[in-house]
């Protein structure tokens, strides 16, 4: 029960910014969490392997003040504390899901923002600018 | 200024009217004199990215606008997607202009189902080529399945996505999506496959105002904006007064012949207040029945090709299928925006948007009601699609992994509906029957001689297809015989 409890306090997306709240916990502090998840969701998608050093840490950095000023966001981000595999077994089908759509999110606002290109190089996948939106499709092979 | 008596009156600016008047400047003399009204404002290229908008008020041209002002619905019924503006739906439309399959024109014929429509395929094709011409549509000349032309495409075919190329390869069913965006950078910027296309930012994508600027700015045309059409005035059985509202003064322009191209929802409002009811008129609004699909492959890309969306399928696009229920077209699109990248690392790229289109056929259940009161907006009731179109969707989207077969398919997620296709269609067709229809295959009102019909409006169904290549290519088959050409 409180276990259920727990997760539906995290999934619903309150807990962490409820928590910081609560505990008088300056907005930095939170920012920080996001931060931290944020580079946790890259780093396990990605792979450490395939990115250079520093490059999910620097995504997220300018990344998290996008999700900070965002509830809907800011509380999926939350619910991606069940990243942890520990949790990730025990969660419904429709809380998978919704994480598997963050993640998603992130990481594809990760590879536009970076120098992946979608071509194998070999190349360590460096962060080169905060790029949600790209005007031209970086991947397309126009001729 | 809109003054005196016109030789040609033409309502509207989208591909209807537009590509009829282009053709009739073609045959008028010199000193002709012809009135366009429109009702939206002129936005240039650049003031729609600003404005993020494709429309404006043409009272308050800072103020973007959408379609849901024009019309109303009722409560939880689909919405209908249009631009009133400078241009029309030639601003907005995203440039996805496959024709029309041969038999979506003979469904009564061959299928026992809906209506056939009063022309041909092959009596439209030379005016598909002209169409294709003057918008500047890229396309693959070589490979044309059962879409028989006599002339190539002006331009190119983009190239696919992986997906869609790999599929090329072994399945005669897949096609290249023919597109009215440049995919050499011939006639407008190249299309950077930006995805959003409704605001091309590089303009590349065929508008009326960077690809009919001849015809916009022929100094025989005086065009009015924030015109705003309400009836036509007849005599003896003739149109001769167009009675619009501008600035909240009612007016009336005169004209031998009339155009009439306000789109599907206002062709009938028009038609309707002009005393020209008829049992069908407004009756059958329609529009294809959609859904997208993620569907996700071992290997291959389906975010790599050329532009938005690169190929189609089309498998269950005609066949004896057609008795039980709908056809449909599959669309390979080529982005991202509705599901993200993959997770999995060395697939991140390996998901492709499948849009899955089932056509539709007028019902007497879905109508446009015009009130009695001329400022009050038409009010649209479409209960449902109906179960022609219902079921063709279903098979469709069941038969989609057979599609993939072979080629690595990994999952293809649960469909999400496409609340709407932006395709008004039905609300004046066209048929051989006055009884049954509104305008005959030239276009012309089946009562009153010296009005033309124009655009979607007049298409007797719904097939799977986009239309706007055929409104265009239609048109000027009309204006060519409205001057004993052709
Ligand atoms: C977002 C979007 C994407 C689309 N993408 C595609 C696509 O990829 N391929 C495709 O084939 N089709 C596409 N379409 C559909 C396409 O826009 C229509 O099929 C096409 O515009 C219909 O042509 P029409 O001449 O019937 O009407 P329109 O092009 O809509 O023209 C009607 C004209 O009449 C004017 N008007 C309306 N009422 C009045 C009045 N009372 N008085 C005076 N003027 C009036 C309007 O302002 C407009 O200029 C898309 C539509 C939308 C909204």
């Amino acid at each position: 029960m409180g276990r259920t409890t727990r997760r539906s306090f995290l999934t619903n997306g309150i807990g962490l910014v409820a928590a910081a709240a609560a505990a008088g916990v300056a907005g930095r502090y939170a920012l920080t969490d996001i931060e931290a998840i944020l580079e946790a969701i890259v780093r396990h998608h990605v792979g450490d392997d395939a990115l250079a050093r520093g490059a999910a840490a620097a995504f997220a950095r300018d990344y998290a003040p996008m999700t900070a000023s965002n509830w809907k966001l800011r509380s999926a981000v939350a619910s991606g504390l069940y990243l942890l595999p520990l949790f990730r077994g025990a969660l419904p089908a429709g809380d998978l899901a919704r994480i598997e759509r963050y993640d998603r999110r992130v990481v594809t606002d990760f590879l536009l923002s970076s120098s992946y290109d979608g071509r194998e190089s070999g190349d360590p996948i460096d962060y080169l600018a905060l790029e949600t939106a790209p005007l031209c499709n970086p991947f397309a092979r126009l001729r | 200024m809109i003054r005196g008596s016109y030789d040609l009156v033409v309502v509207g600016s989208g591909f209807g009217s537009l590509f009829y008047l282009r053709e009739c400047l073609g045959h008028l003399p010199r000193t002709a004199r012809v009135a366009l009204l429109e009702r939206g404002a002129y936005l240039p290229h650049a003031r729609q990215l600003a404005l993020r908008s494709n429309s404006a008020d043409p009272e308050d041209p800072d103020r973007p606008t959408s379609a849901d002002r024009y019309y109303r619905r009722l409560e939880g019924e689909k919405p209908w997607n249009f631009t009133i503006g400078l241009g029309g739906g030639t601003l907005c439309w995203w440039g996805q202009a496959p024709r029309l399959h041969p038999s979506d024109f003979g469904m009564r014929r061959l299928y026992g189902r809906g209506e056939d429509w009063p022309i041909s395929y092959d009596d439209l094709e030379p005016h598909y080529c002209a169409a294709e011409e003057i918008i500047g549509i890229a396309g693959d000349s070589d490979r044309v399945g059962p879409f028989r032309r006599s002339r190539p495409y002006p331009l190119p075919a983009f190239r696919g996505s992986g997906i869609d190329m790999a599929l090329r390869e072994r399945d005669p069913m897949q096609l290249a999506l023919p597109a009215a965006r440049d995919s050499i950078g011939a006639l407008r910027a190249q299309c950077c496959a930006h995805g959003e296309c409704r605001l091309c930012p590089q303009d590349a994508k065929f508008t009326a105002l960077n690809g009919l600027p001849a015809v916009l700015e022929d100094a025989r045309i005086s065009i009015l904006t924030g015109a705003n059409v309400l009836a036509l005035e007849l005599e003896a059985g003739h149109a001769r007064r167009v009675v619009f509202e501008r600035r909240g003064r009612r007016q009336t322009v005169s004209g031998d012949h009339v155009v009439l191209g306000a789109n599907a929802i206002c062709n009938p409002a028009i038609l309707q207040r002009s005393g020209l009811g008829h049992p069908e008129l407004g009756r059958g609004i329609a529009e294809q029945m959609g859904a997208n699909v993620e569907v996700q492959l071992a290997a291959h890309s389906g975010v790599d090709g050329g532009t938005a969306a690169t190929g189609q399928n089309i498998r269950l696009l005609d066949g004896a299928h057609r008795r039980a229920h709908a056809a449909a077209a599959y669309y390979f699109d080529n982005r991202w925006k509705h599901h993200g990248l993959r997770l999995e690392r060395g697939r991140h790229l390996n998901t492709l948007n499948l849009m899955v289109i089932a056509e539709a056929l007028r019902s007497e259940r879905n109508f446009v009601e015009v009130p009695e009161d001329w400022d009050a907006l038409p009010v649209i009731h479409h209960a449902t699609h109906g179960a022609y179109a219902e079921d063709g969707l279903r098979a469709a989207l069941r038969a989609v992994p057979e599609i993939f077969a072979g080629l690595g398919l990994e999952r293809v997620s649960e469909p999400v509906a496409r609340p709407s296709e932006a395709h008004v269609q039905c609300t004046t067709p066209a048929g051989t029957d006055p009884g049954r229809s509104i305008v005959d295959g030239d276009l012309l009102h089946h009562r009153v001689r010296n009005l033309s019909v124009v655009g979607t409006s007049v298409f007797p169904t719904a097939p799977a297809g986009n239309p706007s290549l055929t409104a265009a290519a239609w048109s000027l088959r009309a204006a060519r015989r409205l001057f004993g050409a052709g």
